[in-house]
C-alpha cells in the first residue's frame, strides 16, 4: 500500500546545459538522483534543456547545472541571464539545486581570470579570482548541511577562489574551498560524478524537493553496500 | 556547405585530439545546414554498406573495413561514435574532400540504432546487412515487435539494395519473405545428435515454431507448424564447426566448399565472417583474399588475448576509450554464461576515469552476465557507475586487491571469463595470466572429456 502511494509521486529533475556542462561525467549525477529515487518507489522525469530552450522553472522539483570550460561557462551564462527572475524565484522558493565543479562561479557576480572578465549572474554575493596556485586532485571537504557534518568525497581541479562580499554567505572563513551553501542552491567545488560517492548529498537533495513537494514526505533508508564499504575505506585511508 | 565541412571536419579532428565521440561534427554540420545528410551524399559516389542488427555489427564492420583496406581499396567507414545518426553524418564529413566531389570505393556505415534507419533516407545502399535481431537485444530499444515492423518498413522501399541476411533467425527471414529486393542468405549447418529442440513462438503467425537446434538466441534450425517460415535455402553455409583452437568450418557456397581455419573466438563470430564473405563473394573481391585476409587480421584489435585456466578467458588492455568501450560491445555479443572482471587503475588526468559515466553500459544488464568484478585503484569510481548507471548492482562485487578478485573470479560460476584492463601501463596482466595458465595446465587434472 505504501510502495503504491510513494508510486503516485514524482519528481522532476531539470537538467540544465548537459552538452556544454558535462567535462567530466557530471550527467552521472542526474544517473544517482534518478537511481535513489526510483529504488524509493518515487517516479522520476528528467528533463535536459539546451541553450536558449524554454525552461518550466515552476515545474522542476531539483535542478542539476554541472561543470564546463570557461567558453561554455559564458554561454550559459548569457542564457541564465534571460531566466534570472525565475531563477531567483527557484533558489527563493527553497528549491534543491545542485551546481558541481566550477560552474558555482556563475552565480557571483563577476569571474575575473588573467585573460578576461565574464560578468556573472549576481545571484550570491561573491566574486571569483583565479587562484595563483591550482589544486588539482582527489580530496575529502568536510561540510555543514541539514545541521550535520558531512565529508564529501571527490575529485577537485580548483582554479579559482571564491571571495565572498557578504557575511551571512561565508563560513568561516574569508575565502572557502568547498563550495557554498544559499537556502537550498548546494555549490560544490568538486567535479564530476560526485553524488556517486557522496550518497548522503544526494538523499539531503531529495529529501528537500520531497519535503517540497509532498505531505508528510519521509525518506526511506536504501541498501547501499558499495557506499558503506567504500567510506570505510576513505576514513581507514585518511586515519 | 563550404563553412559547414570545415568547421565539421574541424570539430571531428578537436573530439579526436580530445579523445572524445566524434559525432560532434555532424551535430554541428546538421545545426548550421538543412538536409545535410541529402547534401553529403552529392558529394560523395561509391558503394554504401549498410550494416544492421541487434549484435555483430562491430565485428561486422571491422572486419569489413579490414579487408578493404588490406586489398588497397579507398574505404570509409563510422568508427569513433556511439551516436546512431551524427555519427554517420560525421563519418561522411570526415570522408568527403571540401571541394569537388569524392570518390570512395566502399563506405561501410554501421547503423547502431536500429530504430533510426529511417533517417538515412537520401542514402540508397547497395547493399544491407542484417547480422541478426535478437529479441532480448532488441527490447532495449522499445517495443520489439514494432522495432521489427518498422525496419520492414524502411526496407520495403529499398527495392535495388542486395540483402544479406542471416538465415538462422526467423526474426530476420520473416522480413525477407516480405521484401522485393534481392536476398542472399547465410548460416550455420551445426546439427549433432546432443541438440535439444525447443518449440517458440511463430514471429510470423503466432503458431509454433519447432526448433531442431538452437544455436544461440532464437538463432537455429526452425519450422512452423502453421504458415511456411523455415530456414530458406542458405548461400553462404558453414558446416562441420570447430572452435577447438580458433575458428575452423567449412564454407559451401555456389557448390564450392571452402576450408577455414582462423584464430579468432566465438561462435557468434562465425555469424560475422559468414556475413562478410558473403559481400565479398557478391563484390568479386572473391573468398579467398577473404580468407587470407581474416588469417593475418589482428584479432586483439578487435578484442583479445586468450588463455585458458579452468575455462576460457579472455582479455582486453584497453589503452584507450574507444578501444575499451570496443571490449565491452564485443563482450555483449557473447550469449553464452560469462562473468566479466574490469581492472581499472588510476590516469592522471581525471577525463580518463569520467569517461565510463559516457560509455553503453547495457551489456551488464543482460541475463548470460553473471557476476561483475570490479578491481583496481579506481575500483570504486567504476563500481559507482556500474550501480547507478545499469540495473546490474547485485552483480558486483569489488575487490581492491587484484590477486583475490582474479582467483574469484576465475573460480566464479560463470563458463567464460572476460577481463577488461584500463590505466595503468605499467601492470601487465598479460604476463600474470600466461603465468597463471603455465602453472594451472601444469597441474590440472582432467575432469572433462
Amino acid at each position: 500500500m505504501e510502495q503504491k502511494q510513494e508510486m503516485d509521486r514524482k519528481i522532476v529533475i531539470g537538467h540544465l546545459f548537459k552538452e556544454q556542462l558535462n567535462s567530466y561525467g557530471d550527467a552521472g549525477n542526474v544517473e544517482v538522483l534518478k537511481t535513489r529515487l526510483l529504488e524509493r518507489h518515487i517516479e522520476v522525469e528528467v528533463r535536459e534543456y539546451a541553450i536558449n530552450e524554454n525552461i518550466e522553472f515552476d515545474e522542476l522539483d531539483i535542478i542539476y547545472i554541472g561543470g564546463g570550460k570557461n567558453r561554455e561557462k559564458r554561454l550559459v551564462a548569457d542564457c541564465l541571464r534571460d531566466w534570472l527572475v525565475e531563477l531567483k524565484e527557484y533558489i527563493d522558493s527553497g528549491k534543491p539545486l545542485l551546481v558541481t565543479g566550477s560552474s558555482l562561479s556563475l552565480f557571483g557576480k563577476t569571474v575575473l581570470n588573467q585573460e578576461e572578465e565574464i560578468p556573472g549572474l549576481g545571484i550570491l554575493d561573491f566574486t571569483t579570482k583565479k587562484l595563483d596556485d591550482e589544486i588539482k586532485g582527489q580530496t575529502v571537504l568536510d561540510i555543514d548541511i541539514e545541521g550535520r557534518k558531512l565529508a564529501l568525497i571527490g575529485y577537485q581541479n580548483l582554479k579559482e577562489q571564491y571571495v565572498y562580499a557578504n557575511e551571512d554567505l561565508t563560513k568561516k572563513n574569508e575565502q572557502i574551498q568547498e563550495g557554498l551553501l544559499y537556502k537550498r542552491l548546494v555549490g560544490t567545488t568538486l567535479h564530476g560524478p560526485v553524488l556517486a560517492k557522496n550518497k548522503e548529498l544526494a538523499d539531503i537533495l531529495i529529501k528537500w524537493a520531497g519535503e517540497k513537494k509532498f505531505d508528510n514526505f519521509k525518506l526511506v533508508n536504501l541498501n547501499d553496500p558499495l557506499e558503506i564499504k567504500y567510506r570505510k575505506l576513505v576514513v581507514k585511508k585518511n586515519v | 556547405m563550404f563553412f559547414t565541412l570545415i568547421l565539421g571536419k574541424l570539430a571531428i579532428k578537436l573530439a579526436c585530439l580530445a579523445k572524445k565521440d566524434i559525432s560532434i561534427g555532424g551535430k554541428i554540420a546538421s545545426k548550421l545546414q538543412k538536409n545535410i545528410l541529402q547534401r553529403l551524399k552529392k558529394k560523395i559516389t561509391g558503394d554504401f554498406i549498410f550494416i544492421v542488427g541487434a549484435n555483430g555489427k562491430t565485428t561486422t564492420r571491422h572486419l569489413l573495413v579490414e579487408i578493404f583496406e588490406k586489398e588497397g581499396l579507398n574505404t570509409g567507414n563510422n568508427h569513433h561514435s556511439k551516436d546512431s545518426y551524427y555519427g554517420v553524418l560525421s563519418a561522411l564529413i570526415e570522408k568527403i574532400k571540401i571541394f569537388g566531389k569524392t570518390k570512395v570505393d566502399y563506405m561501410v556505415i554501421e547503423i547502431k540504432d536500429i530504430t533510426t534507419l529511417s533517417l538515412y533516407k537520401e542514402i540508397v545502399p547497395e547493399y544491407l546487412i542484417i547480422t541478426n535481431l535478437i529479441k532480448e537485444q532488441l527490447s532495449r530499444n522499445g517495443e520489439f515487435q514494432s522495432t521489427i515492423e518498422n525496419l520492414k518498413t524502411s526496407l520495403q522501399s529499398l527495392e535495388n539494395t542486395t540483402m544479406i541476411f542471416n538465415g538462422d533467425d526467423p526474426v530476420v527471414v520473416n522480413i525477407g519473405m516480405d521484401i522485393k529486393s534481392h536476398v542472399i542468405y547465410y548460416g550455420i549447418d551445426d546439427y549433432n545428435e546432443d541438440d535439444v529442440t525447443e518449440v517458440k513462438k511463430c514471429i510470423r503467425c503466432g503458431g509454433k515454431l519447432n526448433y531442431e537446434y538452437l544455436n544461440y538466441g532464437q538463432l537455429g534450425k526452425y519450422s512452423c507448424e502453421s504458415c511456411d517460415l523455415e530456414n530458406p535455402e542458405i548461400d553462404y553455409l558453414a558446416t562441420n564447426v570447430s572452435l577447438k583452437d580458433g575458428i575452423y568450418f567449412d564454407l559451401w557456397t555456389k557448390g564450392e566448399e571452402y576450408p577455414f581455419d582462423l584464430p579468432s573466438q566465438g561462435y557468434h563470430n562465425i555469424y560475422n565472417i559468414l556475413a562478410t564473405l558473403a559481400i565479398l563473394d557478391e563484390l568479386d573481391i572473391g573468398i579467398e583474399a577473404g580468407e587470407l585476409a581474416l588469417e593475418k587480421i589482428d584479432i586483439e584489435d578487435i578484442f583479445v588475448d586468450t588463455f585458458y585456466i579452468k575455462k576460457p578467458i579472455f582479455l582486453k588492455e584497453a589503452n584507450s576509450i574507444s578501444s575499451f568501450e570496443q571490449g565491452l560491445e564485443i563482450i555483449g555479443e557473447d550469449e553464452g554464461k560469462i562473468d566479466i572482471l574490469f581492472i581499472f587503475d588510476d590516469e592522471d588526468d581525471e577525463e580518463e576515469i569520467t569517461f565510463i559515466y559516457d560509455c553503453d553500459w547495457s551489456v551488464l544488464d543482460k541475463g548470460n552476465v553473471g557476476k561483475i568484478y570490479v578491481s583496481g585503484d579506481r575500483a570504486y569510481d567504476l563500481g559507482f557507475c556500474i550501480r547507478y548507471l545499469t540495473n546490474a548492482c547485485k552483480k558486483i562485487i569489488v575487490e581492491e586487491n587484484e590477486e583475490t578478485i582474479l582467483n574469484q573470479a576465475i573460480n566464479g560460476k560463470g563458463e567464460k571469463l572476460y577481463i577488461v584492463t584500463k590505466g595503468d601501463s605499467d601492470k601487465n596482466f598479460e604476463k600474470t595470466l600466461v603465468t597463471m595458465e603455465k602453472k594451472w595446465s601444469k597441474n590440472k587434472k582432467w575432469t572433462g572429456k
